[in-house]
């Protein structure tokens, strides 16, 4: 036997269907942007979606710089990377399943990198980027401005979206956000660019009307039925991370917040019960955000969990919701970038996230009725962003990326935080600060801004 | 012409001497007295000149000539320079002619230790062997590192070599189980355990790469070469037994404060859980806060404990006083026991010679509910087809199997995390025995989440359910745990005489096992219920073939020389399944108990190397000696085209008391000066080379593969590691007194290991060869003998050794690498750095070293972590003194560590949760001032309240880390050997009899409580202490006796 046949890898495959990358990708990119690091011990708090009722650090900003390491690595070596293999693979299928076919596989591909990608830059602003995935030709990658992100990951996504055939097939098995409906694909395509788009608004207002008004015209989420959400499974290997915190690793760190449950108690918001559970006493009620540990952990006891619909082991990971294009495109009206009524697409926004929350349809009129009739009174900011805020409980990174945005809800910082002002992107992390030394830029606080985000 | 040869060795008091070596001079022939002192050897013609040596006598030389028949008398001699040692590949030599440090232990002095880890037993005996692990679990590993570590992440332990055959000594620890995390990790001890020490006649350990290159790349990390007895030498059949009992009990414990209860104290006037059951008004402490801040104790104040809420029970709603508990958690451990016994049968005659032997293992640990059984079946058979055909096998079959081991680290399952960490001080622990369930079967916790009260503070219910503890005596009576090995490793052998002076030997070698494991968590417990199994095996064959020439030239000069080649092959596998989602019928462990699919995994692995060597070993007057050998390896798990290395190895000493100038000299009895240099390579794991994808739990019918997270390097290429030694060995006063020194310097460069890789290349660590360590350092050896007369000896040896360490380089981009952390400090190698660098933050000092402190009254704590000691110690020894008296004697072996550091997880979370005394001296739970200065200068005067300052500091490893120095009475035996005349015509003989104690007292600590040297760690991750299972004091006796 020659000895080199010796080292044949008999444990693992050198070839694969790049279907089985997708599917991974899509189930670990959900999992992680819905996951307990990112979502609801990071986003979530910092908007105070939830407040923690023991062991109190991160929601007095106590993060430091291994907080993070968890999902920046999670983020770029697993469900990134995977798409970037899978992207080649398809390529090299091209002669097999042809242009359309290989087209609309790279189309899908494409929008899922834009979404991860445009998660990472958010949290952490300047990124490496152009330097990324090619690990023998730049093993230590530079971090590229976030500017020059966002104006790559558009093109990259308007080359995507123009490439789609909605006639021929993309992925079928592996796709389990859309099965490889590439109609749906075009539609989440634009609808993540008009978040793109959007999110320049108050830096690069040009690109931003360009990119918003082209993403409408061409067709973006036009009901719940639509908006990307990864169904989570059973079987708890891939259930949804909510699940998976509660019952497989038996924690039970989070209470909803008193910031939002006094917010939704003051407007009636039906919505409230589906969002929490009620304390053994009967009641909703949320827990002050920011406490110390002692001062969380007495009330502990007495304050409200989470819904547990939010924690099923099937419950999906929302990617993008249809309230969130809704309100995306009332903001788009009142900016000027689309002609249209904001306050319609407000109301109707309000109506979608009722619906997709199960509330029902006399309720949800009720309440939509009130906000529609108090938004004249107030800054379009202000209406939008609090309700959005609002309507994006659980989805906690979109909720933290438009509350720095929109700057509302206004919220405050608590008086046990360790910082004095709420966090504002995530910090570069230890591993970066060890392994890829002399490229991480030198300024690293959590309270710096991100390149779009100006007040 | 051959003619045969036999004889008795005695003494100068007439007595025979059992195990001289008698060897005729200048060949591998040889035999050992029996125990009579007799021998029987046969000679190649009577110009041969047979020798006789033995470790305390002097080493007698006869002229064969014309006798049949020689009697020798010995004289008596501590000189131990002359004897014969084993080599490289089991090559007798005698030890004058080595170039490189070798050093003996003597399996008497091995079997002495009765510790049932052979790793275990050569602590504190062998100049610059380092042993570390766990000693106090069940069967727990220890790790050995010779002259330090050279890889930074690969394998840094020596490669233990028995009989010829190399065996395994693999430790599944993950690293996180090493840093003391792992989810609860069972220790499942070290493989080279299975190596039986009664079996021993002799270990040497090779130490440096002049030593060791004939290893190839196994040996790279040093060589723990053992002999096993043999029944060479007894005429007729002889059966010896022994048998030894000891007593465990743990050495050191963390002690717990006895002024305040545990849980919190909450905000009602009581400062307790204030609530109305059925009109009565109760207090209660806070069940679920896993800590000791609660109120003080009061002998007044009646509280509902946690074992009054079962309704079925006829405690419901008793009440008792507030006090310190009448048994603390010490008593929760039980005396541990282990039982050795083994019987030998040996014989021998002109034909050849045999010995079978067995020994049973049987040992209880100190924690409740565990035990381990191993016995041990060896075989050693030789047998003269032909005058010049041997034929030779040996072996041994070892079954072994444990239940109830000591789960370790940062886990509920490994009861010192609760002990050590996050206790109530007012636990009785008798109590958590008494009332591990409630009447209807249910887990009875001292940390159930507890009663429910309504807003009008009426009892409404009862969450039994575990928080965050299970109750201890529940864990260890419910949780499942057994494993088992069975393994058979050994060779056959055969030796033909070509012509004289040139012989030709092959060796057909095997090491196997098949290793099992269950471990089931019930339902009821603080996490998901689970079971699982998993089946390792491991094989390795090897085929040696040996062409070996030797010649005398006119007495002046003479050569030994070899070629040969090694074939091995070793295969492992793995195969685990478990259940997930949670097991659905309680007290079931079987895998169809799954909630959902469980789960598979396997994975194996094969890897083969082959090789070629020489040796030529050229001597000048029993004075100037000079060995050069070369090895080469080709190894499967490199890329094809680049697969082939060497290693070279040249070594020289001279005798100069040889010098016929210094042959007068009465003082100076015997001197030489060595040295060597040899080069060492080590070769990836398989599978580094070329790209593939991982499996994942498929999602929705379809497969889901990913890119892993470790990038293949198809351009891999060896590991180097160039070492040079030089050493020194004198003997005074006819050697009553002999020191052997060595300093040795070597540097691995190209080292082979996964280097952590910025993730946004895809890849979290990419295969390289890259980065550069350098060790060096000096090893003393020195025995001697102060006192000897006819009837009393004082026999001393010291051993004495020195680490310099120095991570040289890394590589681009990559200024350190982070090999594990704890919540407040991380292990790292870190350039400029000694390996296991152990960083964290310090609080900030000024010019007089007083604290700082910040306007909150606590201290303020330096920005970042900086380098607060390596976890490597900067030198080891051993000091035994030996003294007899007739047929008594009594020996003591303390041994000793200098510098390293460790840091304390256990200590950290103790202050954080109020369970150290520290925590509650004096008032300072009243108010404390910490001493320090403001940052005005002025005397800090700023009041803090004692709970904020422990869990506000824990962050700060500074206070956690500790000098892991340490001075320990590690052996103390007395023995006694009946005389003769007592057993009269008894048949038995030899009957000794003794007392004995192990691990007897830690004599020196910095770090307070605790053992330094029980860290979790039996992989390269040291300097982490977290939950520490508490290591053991062994007291016993042991028996042994022959007919």
């Amino acid at each position: 036997e020659d000895l080199s046949e010796i080292n044949d890898n008999p444990n693992n495959p050198t070839r694969v269907d790049p279907a089985s990358l997708f599917a991974d990708a899509q189930l670990d990119l959900s999992t992680l942007y819905w996951g307990r690091a990112l979502n609801f011990e990071f986003g979530m708090l910092m908007v105070q979606h939830f407040a923690q009722n023991e062991y109190a650090e991160d929601s007095r900003y106590n993060q430091n710089v291994s907080t993070f390491n968890g999902s920046w690595n999670g983020l770029y070596s697993r469900p990134m990377m995977d798409l970037m293999e899978a992207k080649k693979l398809v390529e090299n299928q091209r002669e097999q399943f042809g242009d359309a076919v290989t087209d609309n596989r790279l189309a899908a591909l494409t929008i899922m990198e834009v979404f991860g990608m445009q998660a990472i830059t958010d949290l952490w602003g300047d990124v490496p980027y152009s330097e990324a995935f090619q690990v023998n030709e730049f093993p230590n990658p530079s971090y590229d401005a976030q500017s020059t992100i966002y104006a790559d990951l558009i093109s990259k996504l308007n080359n995507a979206i123009n490439s789609i055939d909605e006639n021929a097939s993309g992925f079928s098995a592996g796709d389990n956000l859309y099965g490889g409906d590439m109609a749906m694909w075009k539609k989440f395509g634009n609808s993540l660019k008009l978040r793109m788009g959007m999110r320049l608004a108050d830096v690069e207002s040009t690109t931003a009307s360009t990119v918003v008004s082209e993403a409408i015209a061409s067709g973006v989420f036009e009901s719940n039925a639509d908006a990307a959400y990864l169904v989570f499974g059973s079987d708890q290997r891939i259930a949804n991370p909510f699940y998976i915190d509660e019952t497989v690793n038996a924690r039970d760190d989070f209470a909803i917040s008193l910031t939002l449950t006094d917010y939704m108690e003051a407007s009636n918001d039906p919505r409230l019960e589906y969002y929490a559970k009620p304390t053994p006493s009967g009641d909703i009620v949320g827990m002050p955000y920011g406490l110390t540990d002692g001062e969380a952990f007495e009330l502990k006891g007495s304050t409200s969990r989470p819904a547990d619909a939010i924690r099923q082991a099937t419950a999906p990971a929302k990617l993008m919701t249809y309230s969130e294009v809704l309100f995306l495109q009332a903001e788009a009206v009142e900016r000027g970038y689309v002609s249209g009524t904001a306050v319609d697409l407000f109301n109707d926004a309000i109506l979608a996230s009722m619906e997709d929350w199960g509330v029902d349809g006399a309720d949800a009129a009720t309440y939509a009725a009130a906000r529609v009739a108090a938004y004249p009174s107030m800054d379009w900011e202000q209406a939008i962003g609090e309700e959005k805020w609002v309507a994006l409980y659980t989805n906690g990174l979109e909720a933290f990326a438009e509350w720095r945005r929109l700057d509302y809800p206004q919220l405050t910082v608590p008086e046990a935080a360790v910082i004095t002002e709420i966090p504002t992107r995530a910090l570069y992390t230890s591993d970066e600060l060890g392994n890829n030394a002399n490229s991480v830029p030198e300024a690293n606080s959590l309270t710096g801004s991100v390149y779009w985000d100006v007040n | 012409q051959e003619k045969s040869v036999s004889g008795t060795v005695t003494g100068e008091n007439g007595e025979g001497i059992p195990g001289v070596n008698v060897l005729v001079k200048g060949t591998n022939r040889g035999v050992v007295t029996d125990i009579q002192g007799s021998y029987s050897i046969t000679v190649p013609s009577s110009d041969a000149v047979l020798q006789f040596s033995s470790i305390g006598y002097i080493t007698e030389e006869v002229t064969v000539g014309s006798q049949s028949s020689i009697d020798v008398v010995m004289e008596e001699d501590i000189e131990e320079l002359t004897e014969v040692v084993v080599t490289a590949l089991g090559v007798s030599r005698e030890k004058r002619s080595v170039g490189s440090a070798v050093q003996n232990v003597d399996g008497e002095t091995l079997a002495q230790a009765k510790e049932t880890n052979i790793v275990n037993s050569l602590q504190g005996q062998v100049a610059g062997v380092q042993i570390q692990g766990s000693q106090g679990a069940l069967g727990g590993a220890s790790r050995i590192t010779i002259r330090g570590a050279n890889s930074f992440l690969g394998e840094n332990q020596p490669l233990f070599v028995v009989d010829g055959m190399p065996i395994n000594n693999a430790n599944y620890a993950s690293s996180d189980q090493q840093a003391g995390f792992g989810g609860g990790a069972y220790d499942y001890g070290n493989a080279a355990a299975d190596i039986n020490p009664d079996d021993i006649e002799s270990v040497t350990v090779l130490k440096g790469a002049s030593a060791t290159a004939l290893y190839g790349t196994r040996g790279s990390n040093g060589v723990i070469l053992i002999t096993t007895k043999s029944g060479k030498g007894k005429k007729g059949i002889g059966v010896s037994v022994n048998s030894t009992w000891t007593f465990e009990e743990p050495l050191a414990l963390l002690e717990h404060q006895q002024r305040y209860g545990g849980g919190a104290i909450t905000s009602s006037p009581s400062g307790f859980v204030e609530f109305n059951e059925n009109g009565t008004d109760y207090l209660a402490p806070v069940y679920s806060k896993d800590g000791a801040w609660g109120p003080k104790y009061d002998p007044s104040v009646n509280v509902r404990h946690w074992d009054s809420w079962d309704p079925q029970a006829a405690n419901y709603g008793e009440t008792r006083p507030w006090v310190a508990p009448p048994v603390g958690y010490e008593a929760f451990f039980e005396t541990g026991m282990t039982a050795q016994n083994s019987v030998a049968f040996g014989g021998a005659n002109e034909e050849g010679s045999f010995r079978l032997s067995y020994t049973n293992l049987s040992q209880e640990g100190i924690m409740p509910n565990s035990e381990l059984q191993r016995n041990t079946v060896s075989f050693n058979v030789s047998y003269n087809l032909t005058e010049k055909l041997t034929v030779s096998a040996a072996g041994s079959l070892v079954n072994q199997g444990a239940d109830g081991r000591n789960a370790t680290g940062y886990d509920n399952k490994n009861p010192m995390q609760a002990f050590t960490q996050w206790w109530q001080t007012q636990l009785d622990v008798n109590r958590l025995e008494q009332n591990q369930t409630w009447i209807d079967g249910t887990h009875y916790t001292w940390n159930p989440a507890g009663p429910i009260i309504n807003d009008a503070g009426t009892l409404i219910g009862f969450d039994p359910s575990p928080y965050y503890f299970d109750n201890p005596y529940w864990v260890r009576n419910n949780f499942l745990q057994e494993d088992s090995r069975d393994r058979f490793y050994g060779n056959l052998n055969l030796n033909y005489e070509i012509v004289e002076g040139l012989s030709f030997n092959f060796k057909a070698m095997r090491d196997g096992y098949t290793f099992q494991a269950k471990e089931g968590s019930p339902i009821g417990t603080v996490g998901q219920s689970s079971y699982s199994e998993v089946t390792r095996t491991f094989a390795e064959s090897n085929y040696e073939a040996k062409l070996l020439y030797e010649k005398y030239f006119n007495n002046d000069f003479s050569l030994n020389a070899m070629i040969g080649g090694n074939l091995m092959n070793q295969s492992t596998t793995f195969e685990s399944i478990e259940t997930v989602g949670g097991l659905t019928i309680p007290n079931y462990f079987n895998i169809a108990n799954s909630a959902d699919n469980p789960a598979v995994d396997t994975y194996e692995t094969e890897q083969a190397i082959r090789s070629v060597f020489a040796t030529a070993s050229f001597g000048f007057r029993e004075m100037l000696f000079l060995d050069l050998a070369v090895r080469s390896d080709w190894a499967s798990t490199l890329p094809a085209d680049n697969n082939q290395y060497y290693y070279p190895s040249v070594s020289t000493s001279f005798v100069f008391t040889e010098l016929a100038g210094l042959q007068g000299v009465d003082w100076l009895s015997f001197g030489k000066v060595r040295a060597g240099y040899g080069q060492a390579a080590n070769a990836p794991n398989p599978y580094a080379l070329s790209p593939y994808y991982v499996n994942q739990q498929p999602a929705f019918g379809v497969p889901r593969y990913t890119v892993p997270n470790t990038n293949p390097n198809p351009e891999l290429g060896p590991e180097k590691t160039n070492e040079i030694e030089f050493g020194i060995e004198l003997g005074f006063f006819q050697n009553r007194l002999s020191l052997d020194l060595s300093y040795y310097d070597r540097t691995t460069e190209d080292q082979i290991f996964t280097v952590p890789t910025s993730a946004t290349t895809g890849y979290t660590a990419r295969y390289l060869n890259a980065g550069s360590m350098k060790n060096s350092g000096i090893e003393v050896v020195l025995n001697g003998t102060p006192i000897k007369t006819d009837d009393f000896a004082w026999d001393m040896s010291l051993n004495f050794a020195t680490y310099n360490n120095e991570v040289v380089s890394l590589t681009e981009g990559v200024d350190n690498i982070i090999v594990n952390n704890t919540w407040a400090a991380d292990v790292r190698v870190q350039k400029g750095y000694p390996y296991m660098a152990l960083f964290g933050q310090e609080f900030q000092r000024n010019e007089n070293g007083e604290l700082i402190i910040g306007s909150n009254g606590l201290p303020i704590a330096e920005s970042s972590r900086k380098f607060l000691g390596s976890a490597i110690a900067d030198f080891t020894g051993g000091f035994r003194n030996t003294f007899t008296y007739k047929g008594l004697s009594l020996s003591a072996l303390v041994d000793f560590q200098g510098g390293g550091v460790i840091h304390s997880t256990s200590l950290q979370w103790a202050k954080y949760s109020g369970m150290l005394p520290e925590t509650a001296e004096g008032d300072i739970r009243e108010g404390m001032v910490v001493e320090g200065v403001k940052e005005d200068g002025t005397p800090n005067d700023i009041e803090v309240d004692a709970q904020t300052y422990y869990q506000s500091t824990w962050s700060v490893a500074g206070p956690n880390v500790y000098d892991a120095s340490f001075v320990k009475l590690r052996e103390v035996r007395l023995g006694y050997t009946l005389p003769k005349s007592l057993l009269g015509n008894l048949p038995v003989r030899d009957v000794t009899i003794g007392v004995l104690g192990r691990n007897l007292a830690i004599l020196y600590s910095d770090l307070p409580y605790l053992d330094p040297q029980g860290v979790t760690g039996s992989g390269n991750v040291q300097g982490l202490e977290n939950a520490q299972v508490p290591t053991t004091r062994s007291l016993g006796f042991d028996l042994s006796f022959k007919f």
